[in-house]
């Protein structure tokens, strides 16, 4: 049994060859194979090779092994595979983050999508201070003094 | 070197929706236009879809006594948000609270202890006595919009016949309603006699239950009727099973525990059904160990697979996750990743699951326990509804408030 291989292509022009399965994790994909997009090369305009490596990486350790004992993963390869989410995201700086989330939304690929943005909700915003998530995301403070003070009484019981 | 990278606001909002809420509202704080996404309808729901299999905050409470519960990212449990010099929690329902100062307190409080608003209930015309707190609610998105509290002023034994045995009960009620402000009088038959007084709440509903043959006695407080309806509980009891079976809540539906024999349990929920309510049983297993003498306690209120059971024979609390089979003992000090959320005040569980259990000598005389109580806030908390020209509080100042008009008593 011969394993069909699909080839993307990066924005700045990398190639990545890949097989079906880790490839068709993504929603998107597979609109580009039926559209033939193109004939054996899918470009990908929007995301670049450092981040695409990081999808596939991504997809390779979550593909689902269909052929073996009739498949569904136990327990601990769910925690094992937590465990690795958990490492890959810690590995990558705030810049590598957003594109990779950006990339997720882009390629339709809900688990690495939810996985992003719950690292980012959960790291870069929760716990920290207003001022703090103001600076992160690069927000400029809008309210003036009396509305923040308003703003601030109204939820009080969050500061807490 | 941090890139200042801008994402598109509809990914922003997708990251918003999976903080907490405590953190949701603290962040309205970071802008407007933060504040407008996070006060709309479409996040509200977004968040509602995406925290619906995730856990959040509860207690259960025996009296005003917090027994377990978890925590979330609430940074302490629940009833500690309560201050003294109140009691305790008296009564709650959808993360609404009733507190009062003395069990026979004149005037209480009824409030959200976690967003600490409060707003004060005038003293009821008659002499009475906490039977609940019921709410109504927006069938479309969750939202709180009333409540009322429901004091038990006399229960009233009728006989069909002079001779004959007790055969119903009229209940006299004394109802104040946040949508007017005001206390009625009101009465409510119920074609049972009523001799165990202990009650629970779901939203608009109080239930009660009685056993010979076990029944589920319930009425819907906003709804225009005068009378108790019935429903059969799902399983006779039998003297000679060992048998105990509990009352509780899980994910909004009425839900019945019964442990029989040596370590088999059941689940029902209870399910509406063309109108006419009707039990769906959910698990019938053979537990993997002998459960010894035992009180069921309670389904966990956001994952109606997971019951609670007391092991009064080791003081132990028992976990049974029916979905996974996992079987675990919690707050033995070991507890894994999946209850670090989790507190119990062990000598608490102790003293009152045994003082509940220990005049039940024949259980089936009593039938369900249903003197435990679940305080579970909703996942989106709304202000508490304000009854006209009643001013609202927070924690505070209805704490100097107290204060003031004691000293104005004295």
């Amino acid at each position: 049994m011969s394993k069909k291989n699909i080839v993307l292509k990066s924005s700045n022009g990398i190639i990545f060859e890949v097989e079906e399965a880790v490839a068709l994790q993504s929603e998107t994909i597979p609109y580009m194979i039926e559209d033939d997009c193109a004939n054996d090369t899918i470009p990908l305009a929007n995301v670049t090779g450092d981040i695409l490596a990081l999808v596939i990486e991504y997809c390779k350790k979550h593909v689902v092994v269909a052929d073996g004992d009739g498949g569904g993963s136990s327990s601990s390869s769910q925690e094992d595979l937590k465990n690795w989410d958990a490492q890959f995201m810690n590995d990558l700086d705030q810049s590598k983050i957003f594109n990779l989330l950006l990339a997720a939304d882009f390629l339709n690929i809900k688990t690495l999508f939810d996985l992003t943005c719950q690292f980012v909700a959960d790291t870069m915003i929760k716990g920290k201070s207003v001022e703090e998530v103001r600076r992160t995301l690069n927000i400029e403070k809008d309210y003036t003094s009396e509305e923040e003070a308003k703003a601030r009484q109204e939820n009080e019981w969050a500061f807490k | 070197m941090e890139t200042t990278l801008h994402l598109p606001e509809v990914l922003l909002t997708e990251i918003q929706a999976r903080l907490p809420f405590r953190s949701i509202s603290k962040f309205k704080c970071v802008c407007k236009t933060w504040k407008t996404t996070l006060e709309s309808l479409y996040f509200r729901r977004l968040y509602l879809s995406l925290r619906q299999n995730r856990g959040s905050s509860w207690s259960l409470l025996c009296g005003v006594k917090e027994l377990i519960g978890e925590t979330w990212d609430l940074p302490k449990s629940l009833a500690s948000y309560i201050p003294p010099p109140f009691l305790g929690i008296s009564a709650s329902s959808n993360g609404l609270v009733l507190v009062e100062r003395y069990s026979d307190c004149a005037s209480c409080f009824v409030g959200n202890p976690v967003l600490q608003q409060w707003v004060e209930i005038p003293p009821p015309p008659h002499r009475s006595d906490v039977f609940g707190l019921v709410t109504r609610v927006d069938p479309e998105c969750g939202a709180v919009l009333g409540f009322k509290v429901v004091r038990l002023a006399a229960v009233v034994p009728i006989k069909a016949s002079p001779g004959a045995l007790m055969s119903s009960t009229y209940l006299s009620l004394c109802v104040y309603s946040s949508d007017t402000g005001v206390w009625t009088s009101e009465g409510l038959y119920c074609p049972r006699y009523i001799s165990n007084r202990a009650a629970m709440t779901l939203n608009g509903m109080i239930y009660l239950s009685q056993t010979q043959p076990g029944v589920l006695i319930s009425h819907d407080f906003y709804a225009e009727s005068d009378q108790c309806s019935l429903t059969p509980l799902p399983d006779p009891f039998h003297s000679n099973l060992n048998e105990r079976a509990a009352l509780t809540t899980s994910r909004g539906f009425v839900m019945y525990i019964k442990t029989l024999g040596q370590n088999r349990l059941k689940v029902w929920r209870l399910v509406k059904d063309s109108g006419d309510a009707c039990w769906q049983l959910l698990w019938d297993v053979c537990l993997p160990f002998t459960l010894g003498s035992h009180a069921p306690m309670a389904v966990h209120p956001f994952d109606a697979d997971i019951v609670y059971i007391w092991s009064q024979h080791s003081h132990r609390l028992v976990s049974c996750n029916l979905r996974t089979q996992n079987y675990g003992i919690l707050g033995a000090g070991d507890d894994d990743d999946a209850h670090q959320n989790f507190f119990m005040n062990h000598s608490v569980c102790d003293e009152n699951i045994d003082e509940i259990w220990s005049f039940r000598s024949s259980d089936w005389d009593f039938g369900p326990s249903i003197d435990l109580s679940q305080f579970v806030p909703p996942l989106w908390m709304d202000s508490v509804p304000r009854p006209p020209q009643v001013e609202m509080m927070d924690t505070t100042s209805l704490l100097s408030y107290i204060k003031r008009t004691q000293n104005e008593a004295g």
